[in-house]
């Protein structure tokens, strides 16, 4: 895999499915000013994702399990790698059923979502057989229609845009910022460790980090014009309000008075975005199983495995009401999985590394 | 009814397929392995096609991070 | 590996007696009545016969071999007696092309080849001389890649005339010719070409182990040797680029790919194959770049429209009819209001018909064939919307789609096109929209794990090559193709001067 084709992947991670409920969560804490929180949030995800990098970078050719193996032993680092498993198993379940949601909330109500569900998770599995190196040469394909779309999205909207939506400005407390900014920021990178498990399979390159970071910045700038947009456009109450604010400002589209309700097209990016998030995600956790019990034919575990995401995706909430009270919940699982997994094994290895220079002189 | 055919139909399809040899090969570990994600997906399968609603699991993740979020002041 | 197929006759060796070899040879075939011997003796007293396939042997060269062995000037007896035949080779007869045999199998494939055979009492050898002398199809043009601007020379199913064909294209010494030949009972010629230098080894080696790997009786077209030798993937696009034309071979074998060459055929491989050649037509390259390139970006349009567009229908028409503008949503309601049956099943319907009439079309005899296409299209789809069995939109559709499929310059690639538009048409009658972008990233994803002789089959394309896409997406003027496609062409980078640029003359006045 090449660092273009890494960069495309983490832009497409990064992106993942925030376009379905980010702009409203932000706007149901900050309302107006969740441009301000995106900024903030982003650039201390940036920072994660950086430190994620760099994390991955110490430990050269090995993956998240091997460095829990070496650095904690067999049994702590096989507990923390199970947790690590359960992690991206529930957040490519999460995935799944966001797709699932919402197109049988707004596209298709009729179809029940279990079938949509099963298309969704079929197809994320035929991503898996097909292996890495094919979804990352699929996502470098449909990358471009990616970029045009949403640079149509904004090209279109920009005859709806009132900036007065985004006044009064800054009137609420530091506290509601930081809460925001926790979650803008966990939520699209704080998965980023599914990549600690796709680093060793890049072709080394000079100034990857560069490369690399160009990608997270890239990916957070979406997030924010996306954020922008739907204030914009729909201004605070509507965002903070509608079930899908992306959704609903792409509906505000018209063309000349007869193109009109072409929101499923300029919607397309953003499920394809979700399906590179999810196939990494599940990727990630089809790997870490196998390298954690270290089975001798990975392959045939595609199939439970994805069984086992298209089965959660549906019993994970009974309700939308349920999945999107998980949200607070979520970010500070995430979190916490990234100071554990990442963070405590890195002081871990320090200390362990420094032992070592002790006890050898 | 139709549910639990399509479920058992979807499990046992890739059991016979590439669970069967597993077993064959007398690779035990990666047998259990399977049969159990296989039947833990099938189970959760099972309950998505006959729309039978479980508790979610996510309920011990909230109870796990009570504590945390009326810390933090996030719950709303 | 236990052989399904009887071997060739013959394996002896010729003995001493005249007699006995030529009843050996005669029973070998059967006595066919077109195997001719004629037995001789010339004025030093041997005894001989010359034997070939009528037909296949050049008559003139049977005349002049048997004047030559008739009338021998005496020479230096000891030389004769030693070895005749190679005597005869060597000072007697005045055929260019002669080998000296002696296995029963070896003389059968010279004579099966247009070969004469000369054989003499008391010698265990003979000669043969090679003489094909049969009534081939001349050079004529490509029946089915055909161009406005270009050459009109097609591949003939001899292959001599093709190599020949090639090596008047490129003069180079380091363009070579290996032949082998495959198929237990048609021992069909099969030769592979590439220059050395430019072709990578290792693809060369893996083409030559794949064919002396095939094991099969008969080898009747170039689509044998295609099925044996591709990579071995599931896969409905083709991995091998076949052509008729000699300029596309010689451009192919120019960018470091192989060609392989089979007797009876004028279809000829290229290997190895991308997504992106089969958009790419020889016209491209003697026309100007801006309408090629135009016409290059027509070629994936259609490609998308023949794929795609029965799915868009039945999915907008299905699920999403917020998206049409309300005039013609109003008008296609009131099309498909007395049509019976739901989108999907009318496409299909339309779908199958079109593709019946295409088949027929292909197999009527000149003279009805137009007709009946004509009158297949226009007549049957008007018919059968005034009956109401599918709607005039339906008709349109099918239509476009089909005359897109055309517009693709491969004809094995239109095929899976087609193929793949019937999965399509279901996956968005059940699911919309979702439903093609899933069905797309199927494909795509399917394509990525293609590889075609080791090289990726989507290059170009991803990975993304920026050098490489002024010959993919559209086509840059021959002044900025300076590199070979990096697929293939690594070994020798620059095609022409990098530095060259066209002078022009800035001053004014008589020229320079």
């Amino acid at each position: 895999m090449s660092v273009r084709q890494l960069k495309v992947l983490v832009i497409f991670f990064i992106v993942g499915d925030i376009a379905w409920f980010l702009p409203s969560l932000a706007a149901s804490i900050v309302q107006q000013d969740a441009w301000i929180a995106t900024i903030i949030g982003s650039a201390a995800g940036w920072g994660l994702a950086a430190f994620i990098f760099w994390f991955g970078m110490r430990f050269p050719g090995k993956t998240l399990v091997d460095i829990h193996r070496d650095v904690a032993g067999k049994w702590i680092g096989g507990l923390l790698s199970l947790f690590f498993i359960v992690h991206m198993l529930s957040a490519a379940s999460a995935e799944v059923r966001a797709i699932g949601q919402f197109v049988t909330t707004q596209i298709m109500m009729e179809t029940p979502m279990r079938v949509i569900l099963f298309v969704f998770s079929a197809t994320v599995v035929i991503a898996l057989f097909a292996g890495l190196e094919a979804l990352s040469l699929t996502a470098q394909v449909f990358f471009l229609l990616f970029v045009g779309l949403s640079v149509l999205l904004l090209a279109l909207l920009t005859g709806e845009l009132e900036f007065s939506n985004l006044l009064p400005v800054l009137n609420h407390s530091p506290a509601e910022f930081a809460r925001s900014a926790l979650m803008l920021s966990v939520f699209p990178y704080g998965e980023m460790t599914a990549f600690l498990m796709i680093f060793p399979a890049v072709k080394k390159e000079e100034r990857m980090f560069k490369h690399y970071l160009h990608a997270v910045m890239w990916g957070g700038l979406m997030i924010i014009m996306l954020v922008m947009l739907s204030l914009l456009s729909l201004g605070a109450y509507l965002t903070e309000q509608q079930l899908y604010p992306t959704y609903t400002m792409a509906k505000k589209i018209s063309i000349g008075d007869f193109l009109q309700r072409l929101e499923f097209i300029l919607v397309i990016s953003y499920v394809m975005s979700t399906f590179f998030k999810c196939a990494i995600l599940i990727y990630a956790a089809k790997q870490a199983i196998i390298q954690l019990f270290k089975l001798r034919y990975g392959r045939a575990f595609i199939m439970p495995v994805g069984l086992l995401m298209f089965g959660f995706s549906y019993i994970m909430a009974p309700d939308i009401v349920f999945l999107n009270s998980l949200a607070p919940f979520w970010s500070l699982w995430s979190l916490s999985n990234l100071i554990v997994l990442v963070g405590l094994i890195y002081l871990l290895h320090l200390f362990k590394s420094r032992q070592k220079k002790t006890g050898a002189t | 009814m139709f549910g639990i055919l399509i479920t058992l139909g979807i499990i046992l399809i890739p059991f016979l397929a590439e669970g069967l040899t597993l077993f064959k090969k007398r690779w035990y570990k990666e047998a259990a392995l399977y049969t159990l994600l296989l039947s833990l997906g099938g189970w959760f399968s099972i309950c998505t096609f006959n729309v039978i609603t479980l508790p979610s699991p996510f309920l011990l993740l909230k109870a796990a991070f009570a504590p945390a979020i009326k810390l933090f002041g996030m719950g709303e | 590996m236990p052989k399904t197929h009887k071997p060739q006759p013959g394996n002896g060796t010729l003995q001493p007696d005249l007699k006995n070899n030529l009843d050996e040879l005669q029973r070998g075939m059967g006595s066919s009545s077109d195997l001719i011997f004629k037995e001789l003796t010339n004025n030093l007293g041997w005894t001989g016969a010359l034997l070939f396939i009528d037909g296949l042997a050049d008559s003139v060269a049977i005349r002049h071999a048997i004047q030559d062995f008739l009338h021998i000037q005496s020479r230096n007896t000891s030389e004769i007696h030693e070895s005749p035949v190679s005597f005869l080779s060597s000072k007697v007869i005045t055929a260019g092309n002669t080998n000296i045999l002696s296995h029963t199998n070896e003389i059968y494939a010279s004579l099966l080849s247009g070969g004469i055979i000369l054989l003499l009492e008391g010698s265990t050898e003979c000669l043969s001389i090679i003489a094909e002398g049969w009534k081939d199809r001349s050079v004529s043009e490509p029946t089915s890649q055909s161009v406005v601007r270009g050459p009109m020379e097609a591949f003939t199913e001899n292959i001599r005339t093709n190599t020949t064909l090639v090596r008047r294209k490129i003069k180079d010494p380091r363009l070579w010719v290996q032949e082998l030949k495959i198929g237990d009972v048609t021992q069909t010629n099969v030769a592979v070409m590439h220059i050395e230098g430019l072709a990578e080894q290792h693809i060369v080696d893996e083409v030559m182990e794949r064919l002396n790997r095939i094991d099969i009786d008969g080898i009747l077209e170039s689509g044998y040797v295609e099925s044996f030798i591709q990579d071995k993937i599931y896969t409905p696009f083709p991995l091998i680029y076949n052509t008729e034309r000699p300029d596309t071979i010689a451009a192919g074998l120019l960018e470091g790919k192989v060609a392989i060459l089979v007797d009876g055929t004028p279809f000829v491989l290229l290997v190895p194959a991308l997504f992106v050649q089969f958009f790419q037509s020889a016209e491209d390259y003697y026309q100007r770049a801006d309408i090629s390139t135009l016409l290059r970006m027509l070629r994936y349009i259609s490609f998308f429209i023949a794929m795609l567009a029965p799915s868009i229908y039945i999915a907008i028409t299905t699920f999403h009819q917020e998206m049409l503008p309300t005039g013609l949503l109003i008008n296609l309601a009131a099309q498909r209001e007395g049509v019976p049956f739901p989108a999907f099943v009318e496409a299909v319907l339309m779908e199958i018909t079109f593709e019946i009439l295409r088949e027929a079309g292909v197999r009527m005899p000149k003279t009805v064939g137009q007709a009946v296409s004509i009158v297949g299209t226009l007549v049957i789809g008007q018919a059968a919307v005034d009956a109401g069995i599918v709607s005039a939109a339906m008709v349109i559709i099918v239509s476009i789609t089909a005359i897109s499929s055309f517009v693709i310059p491969a004809v094995n690639f239109s095929i899976t096109v087609r193929m793949l538009r019937f999965p399509l048409m279901g996956l968005s009658a059940s699911f919309g929209l979702l439903g093609i972008l899933l069905g797309m990233m199927i494909i795509v994803l399917h394509l990525g794990t293609i590889k075609s002789f080791g090289v990726h089959y989507l290059h170009t394309f991803a990975p993304f090559n920026w050098r490489d896409q002024k010959d993919a997406l559209f086509r840059a003027p021959w002044v900025w193709m300076k590199t070979r496609p990096s697929s293939t062409g690594k070994l020798n980078r620059f095609r022409q001067n990098p530095r060259h640029w066209p002078t022009g003359n800035n001053k004014g006045g008589s020229g320079s």
